[in-house]
């Protein structure tokens, strides 16, 4: 294959690794390409509404430059996952940290907000997109990275920090819950 | 809506709505989707459900994301857009990679301070060391954890080096058969020290891929 374009968009991401280290830009925008819409899906599925552009471009740069610390037994797709999950989490903190510290300038309470909450009023959201924000935030995940990304149970698992197995029973037990909320709707 | 007993092939139903299985697994899914409405039905859900996920996903600007993402690269610096210092560092070593050695560099003034408790711990009440052997006794100056074992502490400079070591010296010829602790000695009783307060949380070495980091190269 000639053709560095085709190269490049036909390449393992492993590949794409190998030549962005030897100098090929191409090879960064194509992983970029590949992965920033799944970044972006479950960034979304976390909660996160607004500034996921940045936290995505921020997953990237995090993993360029901790490359070394990628291993072989997970794709880099679910290293990307395990990288943005830290980043939102860090992001809730502090946005927790400094909802306290307007309380306590302020000397009101703040009501404990729910992205997805937010969300679902927002949108007018149908029977199933209900049901799906009914999920706990655990299930939720592990529901999306099962259901729109396709992930093996075994790279969930190292998304959300569990096992194999109890991923396994998270989905199943989402999938119940939407069909309960379903039936009751 | 009843559910189909049939676990092992339900676990593949959100793959064929992603569209990620085999020919041959889709083929035989289907198979017994004809045959199974439960089934047929969830497998709709699940369309419905992704489209969901997929429509309220974000609409990202890829052509910014990889400009910003090659602008952090080039600059050599982290973006901390997020909030400037609270990443820990496993954000860049996030679960499941390499852990970090499990040894980590201690001034020599915490070796000697360390091991001046030890030695008040191990003369106040009876020492048994695990597997009857004796702990203290071992790391003698021709034992095994000699300095040059042991390149996560500094190496010894002759004269003791600071007023803690001194003291911990003085504390240390006061006691019997302990006077030529070298700081691999100390530095072995505290691994002891940290063993018997059962504090170990190494993980086991792992497997890296075998890319060599080019920071900065893109
Ligand atoms: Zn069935």
């Amino acid at each position: 294959m000639g053709d560095p374009k085709s190269r490049t968009s036909e390449a393992t991401d492993a590949e794409l690794i190998a030549q962005w280290q030897g100098g090929d830009q191409r090879a960064a925008t194509a992983l970029v390409s590949r992965h920033a819409q799944s970044l972006g899906r479950f960034a979304a599925s976390l909660g996160e509404r607004e500034g996921i552009d940045e936290l995505v471009q921020d997953t990237f740069v995090r993993a360029f430059q901790s490359l070394d610390t990628f291993r072989a037994d997970s794709s880099l797709r679910t290293w990307l996952f395990t990288i943005c999950k830290r980043l939102v989490l860090d992001r809730k903190r502090s946005e927790r940290r400094r909802r306290n510290q307007v309380e306590l300038d302020e000397g009101h309470a703040v009501v404990e907000y729910d992205a997805l909450d937010g969300m679902v009023a927002e949108e007018a959201a149908g029977r199933v997109e209900r049901a799906v924000a009914k999920l706990t935030p655990l299930q939720r995940e592990v529901f999306s990275l099962r259901v729109t990304e396709g992930l093996p149970y075994g790279e969930i698992a190292k998304v959300v920090d569990s096992t194999e197995g109890a991923c396994r029973v998270h989905y199943h037990n989402a999938m119940r819950l939407i069909k309960e909320y379903l039936s009751d709707d | 809506m009843t559910e189909c007993l049939n676990e092992d092939l339900r676990d593949l139903l959100p793959l064929l709505a992603h569209g990620s299985l085999s020919a041959a697994d889709a083929g035989r899914v289907r198979a017994h989707m004809a045959g199974c409405a439960a089934c047929a039905a969830e497998l709709s859900l699940l369309q419905s459900a992704a489209a969901h996920l997929e429509a309220s996903a974000p609409a990202l600007d890829l052509a910014a994301i990889t400009q910003g993402v090659q602008t952090a690269l080039a600059q050599g610096r982290p973006a901390l857009r997020v909030v400037p210092g609270e990443l820990p560092a496993g954000a860049a070593a996030p679960r499941g990679a390499a852990a970090p050695p499990r040894r980590t560099w201690v001034p020599r003034q915490y070796l000697a301070a360390a091991a001046t408790i030890l030695v008040v711990v191990s003369l106040a009440i009876p020492f048994t060391g695990r597997n009857g052997e004796d702990p203290v006794a071992a790391p003698t100056a021709t034992g095994p954890a000699a300095a040059t074992d042991t390149p996560s502490v500094p190496v010894a400079e002759s004269g003791g080096g600071t007023p803690g070591a001194a003291a911990a010296r003085e504390a240390l010829v006061a006691t019997d058969g302990l006077s030529d602790l070298t700081d691999a000695d100390l530095e072995a009783l505290l691994d002891e020290l940290e063993t018997l307060e059962a504090t170990v949380s190494a993980e086991p070495g792992t497997m890296r891929r075998a890319i060599v980091n080019t920071p900065g190269g893109i």
